[in-house]
Formats: structure tokens, C-alpha cells, sequence
């Protein structure tokens, strides 16, 4: 198979100079003198990226992997040995960086993609497809500057999913953003992977090293410390570092730590928000979103698909008593279904002030097809009597369930069922 | 160097425009700003030359023939400074970029170059009208100006290159230069005539690769004279001598200017 990248014995050195009059000195002497302290970033790392693999690069902070991608991308140069790259790279982070905040969404496009030295007539070709994907309608003749940080990714991410370049860089960048955001992501590695690109990960999460990578290189303090298969890789990087492969404890830790952003979306959501509102407001809800299987915000799904409705929410003093609560009505304005979170985990929440939450129900769809309208809110525990309503909004989201082939059933809900049939002869039986 | 050049050439032309269009961006005219300032430049010399101080010529019988010698030095020396100066911190300005894109370093310094030539030529053409106004003479001769006013921007090119790379290291450069350059511009006959100047200093003139240039634009612009060939051969000699050593100091320290930006 053909190499779209080889490196050979590359080594970084970057030269630490305590004062500006120290360089003075070894340039005036002509190179004689020795007045710098020398740090190795990367040291002797060797390998090679074949044609539609994927291959990724792991290590704690500071091991030498952005130093690395620098290298391969051509913004900094190695102190010694060879690498070759055939073909175009991209990652995002080049991206974002290459916007200028006075030019227009559409001019930034051409000015970045030029920059990394695509030429005009491709620029051209690709354009509309960018515009449109990044759903920022007449936004994409602002300026940048006037953009949301979420439009802002968009507009880079846009790029980065529809130029083709020979190699993509999919790095840390990848992994920051909201729900919505990492979910297209992940997508987007799929489609990549299947159209046999050639990809470079760098990333601390072990399980999409796991799911994407044909081989992993571990860096450790600039030195490739050992390359193979994924699984080794990941196992010796946890042993390296002593670190707990606790994933339940990893992701209460990292929402705990990161802030909840809202997808520009799901407020809209709550905006435009089309029935009644009620509540005292002592928690506001701040958007909610509807998400099929795949992670894409939708309005429409089959009977008995499993969807996620992500609620965002900030409590504007101390409550003690929360839940978060949903409710489809038909177009009867019959209620079909509702549930609090307290019903279905049977504990409360308490929220300080100026806390903000993301909660998500995952909801199997059993509803007979036509359309419904959503109703969320937030509320206090005592769903039966005497109940403290924060927010109550009606009508913030449709889903449609659509028309399926086959039909199996009609009514309003779906109601599980088997069949059994006996006659003189034969025995039918079905079983779900 | 040419090559990548060329290749990020649309670049280049499209962000020098954009640097004249953010020059003047929120303000009400925008881009003629571009054409205002030279123009009230140019105007008042006139005014203040040929009405208040009236300053003549040895040989023109002109009342305005000092206002056109003072703005035939005057509005390129501008263009080359901004050229030098600008183009000295360009590197340092474009960091960003730099540190994170496989861009060229001098593509940010011709950007610049490029943006100030832009500007001076819409200077001259306001020069030349003014010019004409005033009932001087415009002969076929000015059409020399194009490939003159090119050699000292690129003579500018070739200084900012240089400096601009050193700069990265010692940013004192930029501050150093701004200060030279004003000595420099004292030492060179613009707003005052070689001729005053003592017979003994006369020869120094000659050593001045900023002379050249100058006395050039003024044998065209207010004498109606040819540069001589010696004209000629000294700036574009010293034109290619200051690319050479741009190129020759960015390719010696190329390889550590993204690790110090």
C-alpha cells in the first residue's frame, strides 16, 4: 500500500535563551559560542501513515504530539531527519486560526482555504457546498467578528467536512463543543473512514482510539516510546500513567468540570416557542433539542425509535427540590405521555444559583403516526399535589412520526403484543 | 522564494486590498480616505509653497514648482517607509498564522509592499493632475515613473525582509528602524535642494542608494530630465542587492523564526 506520510528519525530542538543578549552573543560570534539551553520536543520518532488508515497519536500534555502535527503540517521545522507527506492536510485547529475577524464568513472561506494553499478554482467549486452546510443563512456575508463562538466553529468546521484534502488531522479541537457538536463529529470520522481517507487522530479519549485507529503511536516526553496495535497502545498508555479506565467516573467528572454550553439551536427552540408558559422561574429553561439515534437534532422519527431530548436549564437562586419533566400531546391536544426525571430515577435534584444543567431523556417513540407538540418544564418534586412550577413551556418542539411501511398498529399508544393462535391443525406463534 | 510567491499570489493581491479597504473601516468614506489624505497633502504644499512661503525653483519660472518638487520625494519616501516599517513587523504582526499555518514568512511582507505601492500610485496619478492644474507639463517621460517607483518598493521589499526576519529575535529592530529612517530622510535631498548642501558634502549624496531614487523621480517629475544610465544601473543594482541579502537572511533563519514567534 502506498505511504501518504513517512517519517524518518525526526527530532525537534528548540533552543531556550535566557536573555536576548545571549543570542546577541552567539550570533556576533559567529556561531562559536554556545549560550542557549537546548530542549528536545520530539527525538528520533519514525513512522508511516499508509493510504486510507487511520493512525493515532497518544500521549499525556506535553509529550511531543502538537509538536509533531506542527512538524507534519509544515508551520514549524524539524531540527533534524526526514518526513514526506504526499497529498494535502487539514486539521481544524489551522482552521479557526486563519479566519480574519473583519472579513465576511464567505471571504474568510477562500482567504483560510488559500492559505493552506488550495487554489481559487477549487475554493470556488467547494464554496457552496461549505455555505450550505454550515447553515449560517445571510450570516455568511457578516463579518466574523459579529459571530457566535458557535457560528464560528461551524463556519470552520464546514471547511474542514468539505474540502478534500489527502490526509485530515482530526485533533483535540475535535472534542471540545457541545453534544451536538461531537456527535457530527464522530459522524463525520465514519463517513471519512468509509470513503478510505487517511486520518491522523490525536486525542486523549482511549475509547475513539479504540473505535477508529488501525495503529497508534505513544508518545512519551518527545520519544515515540512504542507503536502498534490499538489495543496494546491504549492498555500501556493506561499503565504508563496510572490511569483508572473508569468511564462512568470520566464523564461525571468531565460534565462536572466543563461548562454546558447551549447549542444555538435549542434556544432557538425556546424562543420561538409556540404555546403557553408558565412558573415562578426560579429555574429557566434555556433550549431544548430533540436528537435521533445518530445525534442529529430532528423533528421527525419512526414508531418505536429511540430518541434523546436534551433539556438546557439554569437555576437563578437555590432550589432543593428539582425535576425535569416533558409531556407529548397529539394533535387533539390529548396528553399522550409525560414523565419527570424523579419518576423515572425516584431522586431529586438540587441545583445552586447560577447553575446550569444539561439533562437528557432517552425516550423509546411508541406513538402511532401524525404529529405531536412537547411540552417541557422544570418543577418541584410533588407531580401529584400542591406542585411549585419553575418553567412550564408548551409547544417548544413538533415531532412528527412518520408514516412507517408496514403499519402495526393504530390507536394512540403502542401497546407491546403477542399473538397466539390455535386451531385443530396448527399452532401460530409470534414473539416480538 | 519567487515560487511561493507566485503560488499565493491571489493572496497576497486580495489582503493587500483588504489592508487599504481596514485602514479606514467604520469609518463614513471608508476606502476614499485612501484618496483624501494624499489629495489634501498634496494641496496644501501647493497652497503653503506657491501662496504663503514662496519657494521657487533655481531655473522654473514657476510659482508651484517647488510644492511639485517637494511632493515628487515626499509621497514615495512615505511609500517606502510605510514599506519598511510595516514590513518589519509584518512577521511579528502575523504570528498567528505563522505559528500554525505552513504559510511562507515573506508572503505577509510582500502583502505589505504591495498595499503601500497601491496607495503611492494613487498619490502620483493625484500628483500628476494636480500637475497639470497648475499648467506643468506631463511628457511621455512619466510613464518612466512605473517601473521607477517599483524598483524602490522592492528596494524597500528587500530591507524589510531583512530586518523584518531579525526583527523576530531582537524586537528592537522596529523601534531602532523608525529612528533611522528619519535621520535617513534628512539625509536625502526631498524637502530641501542638493544643491545647498556644502560642496564637500556633495559626494555623500552618491553613497545614498535612497539618492538615486529620489534625484530620479525629481530629474522626471519637476526637471523634465531622463535619469542617466548611471541612474539606472546604481538603483537597480542596489535593489537587487538588498533582495539578495532579504532572501539570504531568510533562508539562514528560517528554520527558527516559527519557534521564537
Amino acid at each position: 500500500m502506498e505511504n501518504v506520510i513517512e517519517v524518518k528519525n525526526l527530532s525537534k530542538r528548540y533552543k531556550i535563551y535566557k536573555s536576548p543578549y545571549h543570542r546577541l552573543m552567539e550570533w556576533a560570534s559567529l556561531g562559536k559560542l554556545k549560550r542557549h539551553d537546548e530542549f528536545w520536543a520530539l527525538k528520533d520518532i519514525s513512522f508511516e501513515l499508509k493510504k486510507g488508515q487511520c493512525l493515532g497519536i497518544i500521549g499525556v500534555n506535553g509529550a511531543g504530539k502538537s509538536t509533531l502535527l506542527k512538524i507534519l503540517s509544515g508551520a514549524i521545522w524539524p531540527s533534524s531527519g526526514l518526513f514526506r507527506v504526499n497529498g494535502k492536510m487539514v486539521s481544524l485547529l489551522e482552521l479557526g486560526t486563519g479566519f480574519h475577524p473583519e472579513l465576511s464568513g464567505i471571504d474568510n472561506i477562500m482567504n483560510s482555504g488559500k492559505l493552506l494553499g488550495f487554489s481559487n478554482e477549487y475554493l470556488t467549486g467547494k464554496i457552496d457546498a461549505i455555505v450550505e452546510f454550515s447553515e449560517l443563512g445571510d450570516f455568511i456575508h457578516q463579518p466574523v467578528k459579529n459571530y457566535s463562538s458557535g457560528m464560528y466553529v461551524r463556519l470552520a468546521f464546514s471547511m474542514y467536512a468539505n474540502l478534500e484534502p489527502d490526509i485530515y488531522v482530526v485533533d483535540e479541537a475535535l472534542s471540545v463543543g457541545d453534544i451536538f457538536f461531537q456527535q457530527k463529529c464522530f459522524n463525520f470520522l465514519n463517513t471519512l473512514m468509509d470513503n478510505g481517507t487517511s486520518i491522523i487522530l490525536v486525542t486523549h479519549d482511549m475509547q475513539t482510539v479504540l473505535q477508529f485507529c488501525d495503529n497508534v503511536i505513544l508518545l512519551k516526553d518527545g520519544k515515540s516510546y512504542m507503536e502498534g496495535h490499538p489495543v496494546e497502545m491504549v492498555n500501556l498508555y493506561y499503565t504508563l500513567h496510572n490511569i483508572q479506565e473508569d468511564n462512568t467516573d470520566v464523564a461525571l467528572l468531565e460534565s462536572s468540570q466543563e461548562e454546558v454550553s447551549v447549542p444555538l439551536e435549542a434556544t432557538l427552540n425556546i424562543s420561538g416557542a409556540a404555546g403557553m408558559q408558565r412558573g415562578n422561574g426560579k429555574v429557566e429553561i434555556l433550549g431544548v433539542a430533540l436528537l435521533d439515534h445518530s445525534g442529529k437534532m430532528t423533528t421527525s422519527a419512526q414508531t418505536g425509535e429511540m430518541m434523546k431530548l436534551v433539556i438546557y436549564a439554569e437555576s437563578k437562586e437555590d432550589v432543593a427540590d428539582l425535576t425535569f419533566a416533558y409531556q407529548f400531546t397529539d394533535r387533539f391536544n390529548t396528553v399522550v405521555f409525560g414523565q419527570n426525571s424523579y419518576m423515572v430515577t425516584k431522586r431529586k435534584i438540587s441545583a445552586k444559583q447560577g447553575e446550569v444543567f444539561q439533562a437528557i431523556f432517552e425516550i423509546e417513540m411508541s406513538l402511532y403516526q401524525g404529529l405531536y407538540t412537547l411540552a417541557i418544564g422544570a418543577s418541584d418534586c410533588q407531580t401529584e399535589v400542591g406542585n411549585e412550577i419553575y418553567t412550564w413551556i408548551e409547544g417548544c418542539l413538533t415531532l412528527e412520526i412518520v408514516k412507517p411501511e408496514w403499519r402495526t398498529f393504530h390507536g394512540v399508544a403502542y401497546m407491546k403484543t403477542n399473538f397466539q393462535l390455535k386451531s385443530d391443525s396448527k399452532v401460530y406463534n409470534t414473539k416480538d | 522564494m519567487l515560487r511561493e510567491l507566485w503560488v499565493y499570489r491571489t493572496y497576497i493581491y486580495e489582503n493587500a486590498i483588504a489592508d487599504l479597504r481596514n485602514r479606514y473601516a467604520g469609518s463614513l468614506l471608508g476606502v476614499l480616505w485612501n484618496i483624501i489624505q494624499p489629495l489634501f497633502q498634496i494641496l496644501i504644499f501647493t497652497f503653503i509653497f506657491s501662496e504663503i512661503m514662496v519657494a521657487r525653483l533655481p531655473g522654473i519660472d514657476s510659482a508651484s514648482a517647488f510644492a511639485t518638487y517637494l511632493c515628487a520625494g515626499i509621497l514615495p519616501w512615505g511609500a517606502f517607509t510605510d514599506t519598511v516599517l510595516r514590513g518589519t513587523n509584518a512577521l511579528v504582526v502575523n504570528a498567528t498564522y505563522l505559528k500554525k499555518l505552513p504559510v511562507p514568512e515573506h508572503i505577509f511582507i510582500a502583502q505589505v509592499v504591495l498595499s503601500s505601492f497601491l496607495l503611492l500610485s494613487v498619490s502620483m496619478i493625484l500628483l500628476l493632475i494636480v500637475v497639470l492644474i497648475n499648467g506643468g507639463m506631463i511628457t511621455s517621460m512619466w510613464l518612466l515613473m512605473v517601473p521607477l517607483l517599483m524598483l524602490f518598493q522592492l528596494f524597500g521589499f528587500g530591507i524589510a525582509l531583512t530586518f523584518g526576519v531579525i526583527n523576530v529575535f531582537f524586537r528592537d529592530v522596529g523601534q531602532f528602524l523608525g529612528t533611522l529612517i528619519q535621520i535617513w530622510m534628512w539625509m536625502t535631498p526631498i524637502v530641501y535642494l542638493k544643491e545647498i548642501v556644502p560642496d564637500y558634502l556633495q559626494d555623500i549624496f552618491l553613497y545614498n542608494p535612497a539618492f538615486w531614487f529620489i534625484d530620479s523621480l525629481h530629474k522626471i517629475i519637476v526637471f523634465s530630465e531622463l535619469p542617466s544610465l548611471m541612474h539606472w544601473i546604481v538603483m537597480a543594482s542596489v535593489t537587487i542587492i538588498s533582495l539578495v541579502t532579504g532572501s539570504l537572511v531568510l533562508k539562514k533563519l528560517r528554520s527558527e523564526i516559527r519557534d521564537v514567534l
